[in-house]
């Protein structure tokens, strides 16, 4: 196993102080400060890497996304599959803020942050009444039937064709934001982004951090700590439901508009094969596996329609051989030259 | 009556596998088209619905060979993702062959028209399907409850140890279990194809109504899915005749409300 390492690391980055308390114990294998700073590097550089902005904007929307997702997953131990529910509901509502009630881009945020935690407790609530499998088909059933009535509710949400905003210029003490601008909109993105990773970062390091981690490898053992696990798992649900709104209302501010399909149960399992991929015990594993996944889609669609299949075919060769994810690889190279 | 041939499949491999098959709607539709393509070669209905049942149970036992059999023991996500991976797979596969667009398969001549039962004219066929569906489901149970086959099966599902023990070998039946859930889900799904046609997602489109309904039963539970099928599929019909818009989401209303009072199901398993 990994070092013990109980030294407090505080690195400066562009951001400000970002206190990183990595603490690696048992199988928590939490960031590194350079991992994190090189993430960052690759975040600010990331527009021009890419073939076009907004490519660049909708990877780390996504890897915002994943990374929520996985802290039900990789960090507590629920296999949710109506992610996409919350990533929905926070584009919408934020949509809906921009279009119908002329909120600024701020408020629009905390609209699609305040509508996708109050969904995120009452299906959280109701689903944590069930464990392990019963729990994934419960999500999804909540996803699908939020995704009907969005799907009907055609008046308020656009149906089919979606819900199209207009785009805004923010106007933040004095300093004006031009949305409008691609490079503008991908680094104002980028900067809530950021906010959120060391947010997150900050939760799972902390003692509420370690009894997610705890009851991923036993809850039975942890309520017998004391824990009331299904609290602390209904805490995580939110946490993860109020990221990926987070990560959906960003999504509508980058497009503009607010697609139906962002609800549909396709995107949760896009999210699931995404994390996957990346590796679920890492905290950046999701981001890889955005990248990985947006980058494949964007390499194989142009020649070849049917991207997807070869999606499935790492994802399956992923699953069979390589469950911990591509982020794993370093980890078993080492571990390979060191025997 | 398809859906309970359906979660019929979904059930037993559950029950059974505890391997929760996301290819399950893969299945559903690989089905029809082998069918397809035999009935249209041979212009007999009946050898398509064969032909596809075989094949699809066939890939059922190659998908439970190579994928899910190394992955027992490892938890039941795994497998999971495993089978939504495959299910991918297949769609895409069968979209990249025979393209986005829909395709029918025809009904045999002696089913078409109806027939008059006194109160009502009904089509020929869907009195067939119902029929059908409740001959092989009696089958499967009795397949199940009453041969030696089942006996093994059961005894393995319960404790593959013990079963291994004393000399059964588990592995080949587990993989038979599978091909015939696969096998399930293709008839289901070439049934209902001579009525809907077939496109790549009519799989992808019955999952979810499946799961629910696998649920609603009690996870593993065959009784359970044949009732809660037929529960849930009056739901929503009548639910069209009051209010069409509720006809999509009654089934995850009746799933909310069933989990809540009763979170292991309408039926336990075994």
């Amino acid at each position: 196993m990994a070092s013990v390492n109980n030294k407090k690391n505080i690195t400066e980055t562009g951001g400000g102080i970002k206190p990183d308390l990595s603490t690696t114990s048992l199988r928590m294998r939490l960031v590194s400060p350079w991992t994190s700073l090189a993430f960052l590097t690759i975040g600010i550089m990331l527009p021009y890497m890419a073939p076009y902005t907004s490519l660049a904007t909708e990877c780390i929307i996504f890897s915002l996304f994943a990374v929520s997702f996985n802290i039900l997953l990789g960090f507590t131990g629920l296999l949710s599959f109506g992610h996409a529910a919350f990533f929905g509901i926070g584009a919408c509502a934020c949509g809906l803020t921009m279009a119908n009630l002329n909120g600024g881009v701020l408020s629009a945020l905390g609209m699609g942050l305040i509508c996708s935690l109050l969904a995120a407790i009452v299906i959280g609530f109701l689903c944590l009444k069930s464990h392990g499998i019963s729990f994934a088909f419960l999500t999804l059933a909540f996803a699908e039937l939020i995704y009907f009535i969005a799907y009907q509710w055609s008046s308020l949400t656009g149906g089919e064709d979606g819900l199209g905003i207009p785009r805004m210029t923010l106007d933040l003490f004095g300093m004006v934001i031009n949305l409008k601008n691609p490079l503008v909109r991908y680094y104002f993105i980028l900067f809530i982004v950021i906010i959120c990773f060391v947010l997150i970062i900050r939760i799972l390091n902390s003692p509420f951090g370690r009894v997610l981690a705890s009851m991923r490898e036993n809850e039975e053992r942890t309520s017998f700590l004391g824990f009331n696990t299904r609290t602390y798992k209904l805490i995580s649900f939110c946490l993860a439901g109020l990221f990926a709104g987070v990560a959906g209302s960003l999504y509508t501010i980058h497009l503009a508009f607010v697609p139906i399909e962002n609800l549909h149960w396709s995107v949760s399992g896009e999210i699931v094969i995404i994390t996957l991929l990346g590796g679920m015990g890492y905290l950046f594993g999701p981001v890889v596996g955005t990248v990985l996944f947006i980058g494949l889609r964007e390499l194989i669609s142009g020649f070849f329609t049917r991207w997807q299949l070869f999606v499935g075919i790492a994802f399956v060769l992923i699953v069979i051989f390589l469950p911990e994810g591509l982020s794993a690889i370093p980890e078993k190279i080492k571990r390979a030259l060191k025997r | 009556m398809t859906l309970a041939l359906l979660a019929v499949g979904l059930s037993i491999i559950f029950g059974m596998l505890n391997v929760v098959n996301f290819a399950h709607g893969a299945f559903y539709m690989i089905g029809p088209y082998v069918a397809v393509l035999v009935a249209q070669a041979t212009g007999n209905f009946w050898l398509g619905l064969l032909a596809g049942t075989v094949f699809t149970g066939l890939i059922g036992m190659a998908v439970e060979f190579f994928g899910v059999r190394p992955l027992y023991g490892k938890g039941e996500i795994l497998p999971l993702l495993l089978t939504f991976g495959i299910s991918m797979i297949f769609t895409e596969s069968i979209l990249a062959i025979f393209g986005p667009l829909g395709n029918v398969l025809k009904k045999p001549a002696i089913m078409s028209g109806t027939v008059d039962l006194g109160f009502i004219l009904y089509p020929k066929y869907r009195l067939f399907l119902i029929f059908f569906t409740i001959a092989l489901t009696f089958l499967l149970w009795l397949f199940i409850t009453k041969t030696r086959l089942g006996l093994l099966i059961r005894a393995g599902t319960q404790d593959t140890t013990m079963a291994r023990a004393l000399g059964v070998r588990v592995k080949p039946l587990f993989t038979l279990v599978f091909g015939i859930g696969a096998g399930l889900a293709a008839i289901a799904g070439v049934m209902s194809a001579a009525i809907q046609g077939i496109e790549p997602y009519m799989g992808m489109k019955v999952l979810i109504p499946a799961f629910v309904v696998v649920t609603v039963g009690g996870l593993g539970s065959f009784r359970g899915a044949v009732i809660a099928a037929l529960i849930i599929g009056e739901a929503k019909c009548l639910s069209i005749l009051i209010w069409p818009p509720m006809s999509d989401v009654i089934m995850f209303v009746f799933m909310a409300l069933v989990l809540l009072l009763k979170p292991e199901g309408l039926f336990k398993s075994r």
